[in-house]
């Protein structure tokens, strides 16, 4: 006797990656080159990573920021597959208006378009300068990401680029709502391009595991949902190579 | 009309990858012209280390405390079952779980399976914290109540259906409703319907719904059970369900899934004719 069968339309979860990049003129050189590179690494990293989650299917947003900030992969309503991101190099100039950018993230983080059954989304914002936006901005930005509910649920992490002067830790850090396992937060500081690559590519690996793995927990529990491991050193670069 | 009921539940992928339990649970009893469901989904998160017994207290606790009430209604027939399930269900369920869960945990503490560590403000019931979902059915009517997420969904005959799941737009992430919470007993939620016209009333855990991306497929899969019931009996269902389920946890969810149902056949059915057996026996099951 045939055994009978029930109908089989079962799909993936996505687990949605936004990167934020600087593309401003202090990104010029070194900096945006080292991260077309990183990058275009990371995306096969990625796969390779959540190959062992076969129930998960990574869908990648880029979201690019000097003066205003744009789509670069992807859309508002379109998330790429990430097995089907082809990076097209970014050029760097204009000002650095990192606020416009975490509103477009914000926007396309409504619960209206971001379905409910989705991991927690992993967000990626790499900038190696101050916001140059109106006093306030940023702050408001931040404000209304934290307001809804998957920007909060989500992953959010920062990698500073550059020296330690150049850019502003404190305001990066309001972005970042995740610590590592020893407590500390997220917030990579690559001061080469060794240690650019290896943190794009660490963060984005490690992000992505943890936002596949995160369990279900009861409301009003605070505490970090997501588990990130402490990350790994980068590999020792000689001192010609810093930005 | 023959009303079948049945109750499943299948360790998700991501659980038998890991090692885990799974922790989800559901239960089934069929009384004397009533019928009681439930289904439970135990926290994943690790601090919810002993979720997978929670959720079966949970599903048991609800099916006793559901069968108390109907006992009641039968000698107060000036009380609905409905009132009794929206105002005293969520107060009596939570101090029957919780007891059962204090108890389970000494009983630990003796056996020195688990080590009990006292920190300030620590809860206990964290430990074992769980959603529930749970209706009763009586000839005439259906009450559910819920705690946290999952579906409740009901199929009628004209080929339409009603989703009753209560569902907290704020809460993202695998966040949820709790039977641990310390205010859970605001938590619940409550409606009646009734039997008029219908095929089918399916509990769901959210690893079911989780595997598919719309609506349609999610109901178009529950509209399939009720068929397969039909068509081939309560057994092979159940039977289908655990192995496919697996499958479908692998290529979707990842979740464990729990699912406990009762379908209504046409009486020469061979759902109906596989279960004459029980016409008049209570019967209680719990996976």
């Amino acid at each position: 006797m045939e055994i009978p069968q029930l109908p089989n339309e079962v799909v993936k979860r996505d687990l949605h990656f936004f990167l934020l990049v600087d593309c401003s003129s202090s990104m010029k050189g070194k900096k945006i080159a080292s991260l077309n590179h990183a990058v275009s690494e990371t995306l096969p990293a990625i796969l390779d990573a959540v190959k062992g989650h076969p129930e998960v299917s990574v869908k990648f947003r880029a979201i690019k920021f000097s003066t205003g900030a744009s789509w670069h992969i992807g859309s508002l309503t379109e998330a790429i597959p990430i097995e089907k991101v082809i990076w097209r190099d970014l050029t760097a100039d204009g000002w650095t208006e990192t606020d416009k950018a975490i509103s477009m993230l914000t926007d396309v983080l409504d619960i209206e378009l971001m379905p409910r059954r989705g991991y927690p989304p992993v967000c990626l914002l790499l900038s190696d300068g101050y916001c140059t936006s109106e006093i306030g901005c940023y702050e408001n930005a931040i404000k209304k990401l934290d307001s809804i509910p998957w920007g909060k649920k989500a992953v959010r992490i920062a990698i500073a680029i550059g020296d330690e002067s150049e850019y502003d830790e404190a305001e990066l850090l309001k972005f970042v709502n995740v610590k590592d396992e020893n407590g500390n937060p997220v917030l990579l500081k690559a001061h080469n391009t060794q240690e650019l690559v290896h943190y794009i590519k660490w963060a984005s690996v490690a992000a992505s595991i943890g936002a596949s793995i995160s369990k279900s927990k009861s409301s009003g529990d605070d505490s970090q949902h997501v588990i990130i491991p402490s990350p790994s050193a980068a590999p020792i670069s000689s001192s010609t190579d810093v930005f | 009309m023959k009303i079948n009921v049945f109750n499943c539940s299948v360790k998700g992928a991501s659980h038998e990858r890991s090692g885990l339990p799974c922790q989800d649970s559901s239960c089934s009893f069929t009384g004397n012209n009533y019928y009681i469901i439930a289904v439970a989904d135990g926290h994943g998160d690790p601090k919810h280390d002993l979720s997978e017994i929670g959720a079966k207290i949970a599903v048991e606790s609800a099916t006793y405390i559901l069968r108390q009430l109907t006992d009641n209604i039968t000698k107060q027939r000036d009380i609905s079952l409905s009132k009794m399930v929206k105002y005293d269900f969520p107060r009596l369920l939570l101090r029957r779980w919780r007891n059962l869960v204090e108890n389970d945990f000494r009983q630990r503490i003796i056996s020195g399976e688990k080590e009990f560590i006292y920190e300030e403000g620590s809860n206990l019931f964290s430990r074992y914290g769980t959603t529930l979902l749970a209706a009763i059915i009586t000839e005439t009517d259906i009450i559910y109540t819920q705690i946290g997420d999952g579906d409740i969904v009901l199929l009628r005959n004209d080929n339409t259906y009603e989703i009753f799941s209560f569902i907290n737009q704020s809460l993202v992430g695998g966040e949820t409703h709790s039977l641990s919470s310390n205010e859970a007993v605001r938590y619940f939620s409550c409606g009646t319907t009734n039997m008029a016209g219908i095929r089918g009333l399916f509990l769901s855990t959210d690893g079911l719904r989780n595997s598919y991306d719309n609506e349609s497929a999610f109901i178009r899969l529950l509209s399939a059970i009720a068929e397969m019931v039909d068509k081939d009996g309560i057994e092979v269902t159940k039977e289908v369900i655990s192995k496919q389920f697996a499958e479908f946890s692998k290529n979707g969810s990842g979740d464990d899934i729990a699912i406990a149902a009762i379908i209504a056949t046409p009486a020469q059915s061979e759902g109906a004719t596989l279960h004459k057996q029980d016409e008049n026996a209570e019967k209680h099951g719990t996976a």
